[in-house]
């Protein structure tokens, strides 16, 4: 178990250093001199950008604005944004809290509706509560949250003007949103529990349990519901990883504050530490997520992993 | 000689099986008749061609140039006159809606066209190669899945500036390493089957084998990866569009249109409701169209 966790630990670390060097070489690939774009406001003369260009760095050779750049991370300083003049970590500290209530708003829509509803699709497998789990899922997969996010908005705050159509500070405001994305998130999550658990009830042990005298019910509920646990948390922790890093759409359109926002001005305004800092974290979620599922998962289903 | 390259691939018309009736059907001719008596197949297939025909004959069909401004009919409800009404600056929607798909759909298709080549191309040298090629190959697969897709095409969208060819691009690169992971599986699981060891045993280049006997393996998985890949094109195009990172304003797309439309919710819904409804109901079809042919190309799917 140790030597797996080792092994494990040292694939995340390795990727997470090829996730830092392709952010580098990304960030460094982006057309126009970040020093002229951010004195240009304020029409500065050449010897101020070169001056600002040598205060950056940006006059160093590659490998060695790499090596700098690599050492300031490990102590956890993802520079300063070029376009607001204050540290990435300071910004992005600020942002995150919207985005993280946001994602884990979802989620939790998500685990309410999801396996309920793919329980019930395999439990009445081929009747109606399937074929409507089956619909309400494939609309969750379909419907763009822009255009969802927009209808809920006419209805709740435009007609019946129940709910503010933006903001962030009161948890009416997280109601939509959360909703939006909750709905999008669910569909994977009720199909992976439908076709995990069918699958599941198929198997010898199940026929056995049933010939035991335990009712269809107990079956699921006791033996196949533990199985369906394993792909449910997978995909939850991979969409979770998405949701931090990939909200963008969703705050534009209830004009939320969030990393997503952060990133798109940032981009507008070539504020490159600041796209670093935000590709960067969103990646590093991804591979420490999937570090964590591999765990549970391990220790959901001791024959999955852990040797 | 030649008997012995001819490969099983999935759709290859060869091996056969059996059907209650006694007669042998071709794989294919499975395929189409599972998908011919799936209702979802037919509604996708519905909706698909009505998307492709608006994008295809669209502008001929259009009552009114997408652009022509007519600030005497602003924000009309729908009506006899403009059939979707007009927005903003008094343009017809129904003839925006139709030049939009042009532009929302073809570049949809070019993402999809790069992530499908490029990511095959991948995955066959990454799922073959047992030499060094073949782990970087994986190595970067990997780094680039770790990026969520819409991060991952924002991040080429910065890099190329915003604009709808570049958007095609941005989101095609975004999908490359899900096909490439796709097609790696699939090639891993066939690299070592006999009829594969006979190629190389017979002489066979590394081209030969890759392009004659893996490709037709992967065609099926991909295939149906394609079908659901374009709706999340679509998509993620419609998206980037609506953040302002695709077609420039006057121009007509999807995306761009909901936008626009944001503003006036109000006093005319049906400017964001319409050009939503456009998007859903072609990923609708995409999404229906693609769990079918999935379903239908299992090789042992239920035997109805």
């Amino acid at each position: 178990m140790l030597s797996y966790l080792r092994r494990r630990l040292i694939v995340a670390a390795l990727t997470l250093l090829g996730i830092a060097t392709m952010v580098f070489l990304l960030v460094r690939l982006l057309p126009g001199d970040p020093a002229e774009t951010m004195l240009a406001r304020s029409g500065a003369s050449p010897q101020a950008v070169a001056a600002l260009r040598s205060e950056l760095g940006l006059d160093r050779p590659l490998p060695l604005q790499y090596a700098g750049w690599l050492s300031e991370l490990l102590q956890g300083n993802l520079g300063r944004s070029l376009y607001y003049n204050r540290p990435v970590t300071q910004l992005i500290g600020e942002q995150f809290a919207y985005t993280l209530r946001l994602a884990l708003a979802a989620l939790a829509w998500a685990w309410l509706a999801g396996p309920a509803l793919g329980i019930a699709a395999a439990y009445w497998a081929g009747r109606w509560p399937d074929r409507l789990a089956t619909l309400l899922a494939v609309l969750g997969a379909t419907v763009p949250v822009f255009w969802s996010g927009l209808l809920l908005i006419w209805l709740f705050s435009v007609r019946l003007g129940w709910l503010p159509a933006t903001g962030a500070g009161s948890w009416q405001a997280l109601l939509m949103p959360s909703l939006v994305l909750g709905f999008a998130t669910a569909g994977p999550l009720a199909r992976i529990a439908r076709v995990t658990l069918l699958e599941v009830l198929a198997q010898p042990y199940v026929v056995a349990a049933r010939a035991k005298g335990l009712t269809r019910r107990q079956v699921l509920l006791r033996h196949a519901l533990r199985n369906a646990l394993v792909p449910l948390v997978t995909v939850s922790g991979l969409q979770l990883s998405f949701l931090l890093g990939g909200t963008v759409i969703t705050e534009t359109v209830f004009n939320r504050p969030g990393i997503g926002r952060l990133l798109v001005d940032a981009i507008l305004n070539r504020d490159l530490p600041v796209v670093q800092g935000v590709a960067l974290l969103t990646a590093g979620f991804y591979v420490i997520l999937n570090l964590l599922v591999d765990l549970a998962v391990g220790w959901l289903s001791p024959q999955a992993g852990w040797q | 000689m030649t008997t012995l390259h001819r490969t099983p691939g999935a759709l290859s018309a060869k091996p056969a099986v059996p059907t209650a009736a006694g007669r042998p059907v071709s794989p294919l001719q499975l395929v189409v008749r599972r998908l011919w008596r799936n209702p979802g197949a037919w509604l996708g297939a519905l909706l698909i061609g009505a998307a492709l025909v608006a994008a295809l004959v669209g502008p001929w069909l259009a009552p009114y140039p997408p652009d022509a401004l007519n600030l005497a009919a602003q924000l009309q409800a729908p009506g006899s006159l403009h059939l979707a009404g007009t927005d903003f600056y008094g343009r017809d929607l129904a003839s925006r809606l139709l030049f939009g798909a042009r532009a929302t759909l073809s570049t949809a298709g070019l993402a999809v066209s790069l992530g499908l080549i490029v990511g095959t191309v991948l995955g066959l040298l990454a799922g073959y190669s047992r030499a060094w090629l073949g782990q970087a190959f994986v190595a970067l697969i990997d780094l680039l899945l770790a990026f969520p897709a819409l991060l991952l095409a924002l991040l080429v969208v910065a890099l190329l500036g915003p604009g709808l060819a570049t958007l095609g691009i941005a989101v095609g690169i975004a999908g490359i390493p899900i096909y490439a992971r796709l097609v790696r599986s699939v090639v891993l699981t066939v690299r070592s089957t006999l009829y594969v060891e006979a190629a190389q045993a017979l002489g066979a280049g590394t081209a030969r084998i890759l392009f004659r006997h893996l490709l037709p393996a992967v065609l099926a998985p991909v295939l149906a990866w394609t079908t659901l890949d374009a709706g999340w094109a679509i998509l993620n195009v419609a998206g980037l569009g609506f953040l302002g990172l695709g077609a420039p304003p006057p121009q007509a797309e999807w995306g761009l249109m909901l936008f626009e439309g944001r503003e006036y919710l109000g006093a005319a819904p049906w400017t964001s409701a319409l050009p939503g409804l456009a998007i859903t109901l072609t990923v609708l079809g995409t999404t229906l169209f693609g769990d079918a042919l999935s379903d239908a190309l299992q090789p042992y799917a239920g035997h109805k």
